[in-house]
């Protein structure tokens, strides 16, 4: 028997399909980059740079620093992208100016709920459920995100809500990432020893 | 009346048919190319069993195999071709097919 033959052809077609998506550490820095801006000790600004900014560069560069090992370990694969090249970076602006708004709503209207965070969890929501790359737990992470925004309207104060919402997102994308880091690691069977 | 089922598998690609060959390829029409090192991870085969593979693969023209450097490091990228597409269809339509006939037999 070959070492093929353990593998489903379903899965090597998926995880192909998905090769970037399935390189789970890529959003571990993130994760750490939105837990750091929760923790007190931390000044909330850097050589004058807004320490959101920092987090936020933590968490691309690593995502791309990191995608360097997967490169060397694991290979490169050119994907198939869904939709042209314009009509993604349209979409990023789209939800990022979105986001931008919602963060302006936050700040000066002081809405009964968390809407910048509700934005996000509906955004990750959506997009668990129709993605073909986007596994279930991202499905979960958007439902608990969207009750913690909606926590200002029974229990807490909107900056606490901030806080807990940034920790419990940033521990959500680590747990969500070292397991489909597993997952993905686990893919591969050992290589065949040259004879 | 049809063929008998030994002389329908008979007529299966063999190129694509072995199961090493198809699992790459099976990787190769999920992506617009793929190094050597990702095959060679994905299929667990050694450097020379899976070179074999993909000289035959190239030799069949369902794959293209393209050298370059990554800097100083020599990098292999294996595109399939779109005849080798067609004829993986190709392939599944005939399996599919020989599937289907298998139903209609009684024991």
């Amino acid at each position: 028997m070959s070492p093929t033959d353990t593998v489903p052809l379903h899965d090597i077609h998926d995880l192909t399909t998905n090769y970037s998506d399935r390189q789970g550490l890529r959003i571990v820095p993130m994760g750490l980059a939105l837990i750091l801006q929760t923790i007190p000790q931390v000044p909330t600004s850097l050589f004058g740079i807004d320490i959101m900014l920092i987090a936020l560069a933590i968490g691309l560069g690593g995502y791309f620093l990191i995608g360097r090992y997967y490169r060397r370990r694991f290979g490169t694969v050119e994907e198939v992208e869904d939709d042209s090249a314009y009509l993604f970076v349209g979409y990023l602006v789209l939800v990022l100016f979105v986001f931008m708004v919602a963060m302006a709503v936050d700040l000066s209207a002081h809405p009964p709920v968390f809407v910048s965070g509700l934005l996000v969890a509906v955004w990750l929501t959506v997009t668990a459920w129709r993605s073909r790359a986007v596994r279930g737990e991202y499905l979960t992470i958007g439902v608990v995100l969207a009750l913690l925004s909606l926590l200002p309207l029974i229990v807490m104060a909107p900056p606490a809500v901030g806080r807990a919402y940034a920790f419990w997102f940033g521990f959500m994308l680590i747990l969500a990432g070292v397991r489909d880091h597993l997952s993905f690691v686990r893919f591969f069977p050992p290589v065949e020893q040259e004879r | 009346m049809s063929e008998p089922p030994f002389e329908q598998l008979a007529g299966l690609d063999r190129l694509i048919h072995e199961p090493a060959r198809l699992s790459i390829l099976t990787a190769l029409s999920a992506c617009k190319s793929a190094d050597f090192l990702f095959l060679q991870r994905l299929t667990g085969l050694s450097k020379g069993n899976l070179s074999a593979h993909l000289s035959r693969l190239e030799e069949g023209g369902l794959v293209a195999i393209a050298k370059s450097f990554d800097g100083k490091i020599p990098k292999t990228t294996i595109a399939m071709t779109s005849e080798g597409r067609k004829q993986l269809e190709r392939y599944w339509n005939d399996l599919e097919r020989f599937r289907k006939e298998a139903n209609k037999w009684k024991p």
